[in-house]
């Protein structure tokens, strides 16, 4: 049973959705890092890990198990979108994108009426409850290259943009509740969930089955994140163009490619943005 | 089940079979196998996303390079004309935009959404920028010329719309959603091109033509757009808007009613317009004076010569409205059209069923290498001379005269008309019923025709003027 939250400047009871005290509007954290932040999260984590550690040292791994995770005091959350979509976002305070760009498609039904956007709600109001619609989503990378079923052009997020609001999950959420919790009256496992400090200990846990004898440090960036198979970041509340630190871009093909690269590149240095952009091939 | 969606601005589509899901990118060779859960997420806002139910493998593959070259376009449009653009970055831009405005469709999202709002004062195609840059870029000229040159009347009927009380849409946000596709299926654009008196970028080497597509008409195609009954109070929302609109011409003593095509017909003179049902009856009674197919053609021809001309060009635009004009009388004669109210909607159905077959006609004749270097071909192009010659003949003699003469002898409209004391609106219907008796023909066995006796010798060559 967790004990009910108090906000500590008034003693009003706080709802596990709220982020501020509803009766004296103080500041009472994160919902997202507050839950990955209860006792019973930290304790099944900190047994997970252990677990971990044990079988590492029982395949006589120890030392990658401990190189792999001092690596991941280094990850990053990155998120992944097509060159249009980061044009449009960087372009976000200039009036012709206020105008004339929206994210809204073109022909057919919308998605957001159909069963794939049900089953989105569903898992959110289950890992998120009541505060699903803040949560924005991340993966966690190591060289800063992101999932990129969700577009060429990998956004890494500044450490200091998301420490205090960002969690990490074990894996997607949906792929996770299917997998091993799909009766949705039941609560989430605890133990699946870190607060951004202690990511590295949540990833390393996760991936002691994945390293062996002869596993490198470079083979550590595909370990943590490989095509579908990665960690999620959870970050509460808004992004921005200010949110980010480096953009990575595939090499442009063809000459509309070559425009919106350009078009990025000007907005960031006329707006000084400061994020480093690096082409990959 | 089978579905996708379809994500130009992310790039992406996801092609759904049963519990399988794979995802589709413009530049991966071939569909990836993609985690369910990763679904929700991968657009990063669903909205971004067309759902396409019943969609195929194939079928998806195209819906996201149409729905990438859409979204692409826009991008270099706005890069172009944003300030926050270096020079190198707007020229690379415009040469990008100029290939892709190849596509029809491409053209049209794009003006669908700049003519939906001004352009922002510091929109760099105001001005000299809007007339300068490479004239090699001849559709990107033309576009921001036409985008630049409506922006009064694009004010005035986006002021219309945004003063439209948001009580008349029904429920919360519905005000919202109908603009959105109001703005996606080109109602505001449509608008402001006929109360500007100007053309789209499409249409803009035709600048010397009067404008193509008046209020009234504008009015009347959306009123039949099935795509906005859909939203509560559609019709008298269409209707409220055009009305507020402050150039609209206004007939005296009359009001633009909810659900009334008359008013909407009536704003193109001041002739008074019967109702559709009284229109059709007319016309399938064969009125002997001609008034009804007249009062027909007079409420058609602009709407659909707009949209042919559009999508296919000004080459053989008469002909081509007066074969659909012919098409569209002939179902409303054998009783095909059973709610007189879907009039509008119907002829559009058959336009772009003539837009197809001709656009597929123009592929296939693309396609088809020269005849006379393969003899099987030539043989196959001889008989169908004949048959030609045979169909010539078979039609009744003033048919194949005008056919004769105009297509084989090359001779102008005018001499045509002199000759056989013709009007120009009788020649070209003339023209036409002759044409399409000449293409029924060509399609029956050779024994089901019936030579005519007192043909003249007809020349071989094919049936085909520009």
């Amino acid at each position: 049973m967790v004990p009910k939250l108090r906000c500590p400047t008034c003693g009003a009871e706080v709802r596990a959705h709220e982020k501020d005290c509803p009766s004296c509007a103080s500041f009472c954290w994160f919902p997202n890092v507050r839950k990955a932040k209860e006792p019973e999260e930290l304790n099944a984590l900190e047994e997970r890990y252990q677990v971990a550690k044990a079988a590492a040292l029982g395949r006589d791994l120890e030392p990658t198990f401990l190189a792999y995770q001092s690596a991941l005091a280094g990850s990053v959350a990155v998120i992944c979108r097509s060159l249009d979509q980061v044009k449009a976002l960087l372009s976000s305070d200039s009036a012709v994108y206020i105008s004339f760009y929206r994210q809204r498609s073109s022909g057919g039904r919308r998605a957001e009426d159909t069963p794939i956007e049900t089953q989105r709600e569903l898992t959110d109001v289950r890992v998120f409850p009541s505060y699903n619609h803040e949560i924005r989503f991340a993966a966690l990378s190591l060289d800063g290259m992101g999932v990129l079923f969700y577009g060429r052009c990998s956004l890494v997020l500044k450490s200091i943009a998301i420490q205090r609001r960002a969690t990490v999950f074990w894996e997607n959420a949906v792929d996770f509740c299917n997998r091993v919790c799909p009766d949705q009256t039941l609560p989430v496992p605890p133990g699946y969930r870190a607060p951004w400090p202690m990511r590295a200990k949540l990833a390393a846990a996760k991936a002691e089955p994945r390293l062996g004898r002869h596993t490198s440090p470079e083979e550590f960036s595909r370990i943590l994140l490989d095509g579908n198979v990665f960690v999620e970041v959870h970050i509460y509340g808004s992004l921005n163009r200010n949110s980010f630190g480096r953009l990575l871009i595939s090499k442009p093909v063809g000459k509309a490619d070559h425009a919106i690269i350009s078009g990025i590149k000007d907005v960031i240095r006329k707006d000084g943005l400061g994020i480093a952009v690096e082409e990959y091939s | 089940m089978r579905a996708a969606l379809v994500s130009g601005q992310a790039r992406v589509a996801v092609f759904l079979e049963g519990s399988q899901a794979w995802c589709i990118q413009p530049q991966s060779s071939s569909p990836q196998p993609v985690s369910q859960g990763l679904l929700p997420y991968l657009f990063g806002d669903t909205a971004s996303a067309g759902y396409h139910p019943d969609a195929t493998l194939a079928k998806t593959g195209e819906a996201l390079d149409r729905a990438c070259r859409e979204e692409r376009g826009l991008s270099l449009a706005l890069i172009s004309m944003d300030p926050a653009s270096s020079e190198t970055t707007r020229e690379l831009a415009d040469d990008a935009l100029e290939e892709l405005l190849e596509h029809p469709h491409v053209s049209e999202f794009i003006e669908n959404r700049l003519f939906s709002r001004c352009l922002p004062e510091n929109a760099q195609w105001h001005g000299n920028a809007a007339v300068g840059g490479s004239k090699s870029n001849v559709r990107l000229h033309l576009l921001k010329g036409s985008v630049v040159g409506a922006q009064e009347a694009i004010g005035k009927v986006r002021s219309a719309w945004n003063a439209l009380p948001e009580e008349l849409f029904g429920e919360p946000g519905g005000k919202a959603d109908f603009e959105w596709v109001l703005e996606d299926t080109g109602a505001f654009r449509v608008l402001a091109i006929a109360i500007s008196g100007r053309t789209t970028h499409g249409h803009a080497v035709f600048a010397a033509t009067p404008n193509p597509y008046r209020k009234s008409e504008a009015q009347l195609w959306l009123l039949s757009d099935r795509r906005y009954q859909a939203f509560a109070n559609s019709q008298k929302i269409l209707v409220e808007w055009i009305k507020s609109i402050p150039s609209a011409p206004r007939v005296s003593g009359r009001s633009v009613a909810e659900d009334s095509p008359q008013d909407a017909i009536g704003e193109v003179d001041d002739r008074p317009v019967p109702s559709w049902a009284e229109l059709i009856e007319r016309i399938q009674q064969n009125d002997p004076d001609g008034d009804g197919l007249e009062e027909l053609y007079r409420i058609f021809s602009r709407g659909v010569r707009f949209y042919l001309q559009r999508q296919l060009g000004a080459q053989n635009l008469n002909d081509r409205v007066h074969d659909t004009f012919l098409v569209v009388v002939q179902a409303i004669r054998r009783g095909e059209l059973r709610e007189p109210d879907r009039l509008m909607g119907y002829a559009r159905t058959i336009v772009r069923q003539q837009m197809a077959a001709q656009i597929g006609d123009d592929v296939l004749s693309r396609r088809q290498p020269d005849a006379s270097r393969n003899p099987e071909q030539a043989a196959v192009r001889e008989e169908h001379q004949q048959i030609e010659v045979k169909v010539l003949k078979s039609l009744a003699p003033r048919d194949r005269e005008i056919l004769m003469r105009f297509y084989l002898w090359e001779q102008p409209a005018e001499q045509i008309c002199a000759e056989l004391g013709l009007t120009d609106t009788q020649f070209r219907l003339l023209r036409s019923r002759a044409r399409a008796r000449f293409g029924e023909l060509c399609k029956r066995k050779p024994s089901e025709m019936r030579e005519d006796s007192t043909t003249a010798t007809v020349p071989t060559g094919t049936i085909r003027r520009a």
